[in-house]
């Protein structure tokens, strides 16, 4: 499998940056499960908001 | 036929920006040409064209670079930008419509196995209010199991200065100017306050980022053996910033300036005046761009947008700002510029990226009303370097003096001692026909104010 160090980056991503991805992706993606899963039960009681709503 | 490369282009190994007779073009070199040749075939292009959030390109083999053609796989006309504006000048509100557009076409990239290569600020520009990403470039092919290489780059050009607004540090903006890369996550990390760390958007992409590049700076080999990384992890990475991005909000802070227009010494007979004359010229003039400096509520951005392509409108205040924003004038591009400090040349070389005064100097129309007072009285500047000034930006110039009789000079004079002798029309003609030709001229009733529209003489004109 090819690892990460081996491809040829076109900016340095940093160490840190990498790892933070790699430690934390789980934690984000459970996050992330949660918060959709609690917006779409939220969507049932709120019309949904427009995009120009959004905007500022 | 002159050709000028663009110096920001010098990171990009695959291709770069140049212009020649004020059109841009972007060349492919051949090191690129199977990429760019996936990315087109996959329709990921097209699409992003077609939605108006891509610059679009269209295929020019003329050989217009010959001494570079033997290098080149292609070379493309871009779609016009009206004008480069720098994040450093953009509101809350900008930043964060650049910052979603960049996660969306992440987004659509990563769906089609592409992926930004880069994430920085300076890759979305804005044709009236509408954000468009300019740097075709930046796509590349994804790799499977890899981290996203720009994700540091996206949290320190988007995220950090976001929310540092979003948690009222102020002055968020002003980091562009220091840090050509985005604001060091180590510097947000200490000026975010300490409740911030209880957000999970601000801990785990600023606070736990930080740390980790901190404690891994030194690191030179990185074994990711143990660590699996997938699409789908990639995906959820983008929509936790953006479902973070989304919720934040500007602190707002109140402004002198906001009801600047309701409550000032204008009648409305003298504004009336004022409006028809701007508009009059407005219209005998047109052109693509419009500058309106000291824009205030944008009432005469307004007008100038009837008749121009697309109208700046800028002023130090970013309440004001967002006044005008929320009017939602599609040709309108709000930016924030303190005239009396405007953006200079910075990055590498003082090159990279130029001066406010460089990049506004293609205006076909210059409006500074209502402005002079506060320049000469508030900074002390003497009438002949206003003129030297304008000569420089403006070769059609629609400007208002406002003398020293007017309530709003008296205001700005009640703290300070008087000593600006030569402060007077007589003065402030003189000054400006060093530079420019009167065209016209409109004394507003009931008012000692004066409207000018100033021709530059053909000896000052911009090389």
């Amino acid at each position: 499998v090819q690892s990460v160090s081996q491809f040829i980056l076109y900016i340095d991503p940093g160490t840190g940056s990498l790892l933070l991805q790699l430690l934390a992706g789980g934690l984000i993606a459970s996050a992330v499960f949660f918060k959709k899963t609690w917006l779409s039960f939220l969507s049932i009681f709120r019309r949904k908001p427009s995009d120009s709503e959004n905007e500022e | 036929m002159s050709t000028y490369i663009e110096p920001s282009s010098f990171r990009d190994r695959d291709g770069f920006v140049f212009f020649q007779e004020k059109n841009c073009y972007r060349a492919i070199h051949n090191s690129f040409s199977d990429t760019w040749d996936k990315i087109m075939a996959s329709g990921l292009y097209a699409e992003l064209v077609a939605e108006g959030k891509l610059v679009a390109l269209e295929e020019n083999s003329t050989g217009l670079v010959p001494e570079l053609k033997h290098e080149l796989y292609k070379i493309y006309k871009a779609e016009a930008i009206p004008f480069i504006s720098y994040p450093g000048e953009w509101s809350f509100s900008q930043l964060k419509k650049a910052a979603l557009l960049t996660l969306y076409i992440q987004r659509r990239a990563i769906e089609k196995d592409f992926c930004l290569k880069d994430a920085s600020a300076y890759n979305v520009q804005f044709i009236g209010n509408r954000a468009v990403f300019i740097d075709s470039l930046s796509i590349d092919v994804y790799n499977e199991r890899e981290p996203w290489q720009a994700y540091g780059q996206f949290c320190r050009h988007f995220l950090a200065p976001l929310l540092l607004d979003a948690y009222g540090v102020p002055e968020a903006h002003c980091f562009f100017l220091n840090h050509i890369d985005g604001l060091p996550l180590d510097v947000c990390s200490k000026l975010l306050p300490w409740k911030s760390r209880l957000s999970l958007l601000a801990y785990t992409h600023i606070h736990l980022h930080a740390r980790l590049e901190k404690n891994h700076a030194g690191d030179r080999v990185l074994n990711l053996k143990n660590y699996q990384y997938s699409k789908k992890k990639l995906l959820s990475l983008i929509t936790h910033l953006e479902l973070g991005i989304k919720g934040l909000k500007n602190k707002k802070t109140a402004s002198n300036w906001t009801d600047y227009y309701t409550s000032n010494s204008y009648d409305r007979e003298s504004f009336e005046a004022k409006q028809n004359f701007v508009n009059r010229h407005c219209e005998n003039i047109k052109g693509k761009l419009c500058l309106d400096l000291g824009a205030n509520s944008g009432v005469f951005s307004f007008i100038a947008a009837n008749h121009f392509e697309q109208v700046l409108a800028c002023d130090s205040d970013a309440s004001v700002l967002q006044n005008i924003r929320s009017k939602k004038k599609p040709n309108v591009l709000s930016l924030q510029l303190d005239l009396n400090n405007p953006t200079p040349a910075y990055g590498w070389h003082s090159k990279e990226r130029k001066s406010f005064i460089e990049r506004a100097g293609h205006n076909d129309l210059t409006l500074a009303l209502a402005l002079v007072h506060h320049l000469c009285i508030s900074n002390n500047l003497p009438l002949p370097l206003l003129a030297d000034f304008f000569g420089s930006v403006a070769k059609t110039l629609l400007i208002e003096f406002v003398p020293k009789e007017d309530e709003q000079v008296k205001k700005l004079l009640v703290s300070r001692k008087d000593v600006f002798d030569d402060y007077t029309s007589l003065h402030f003609e003189k000054a400006f026909l060093k530079y420019y030709e009167k065209a016209d001229e409109l004394q507003l009733p009931g008012s000692g104010r004066i409207l000018y529209l100033f021709k530059r003489k053909p000896d000052y004109a911009k090389a």
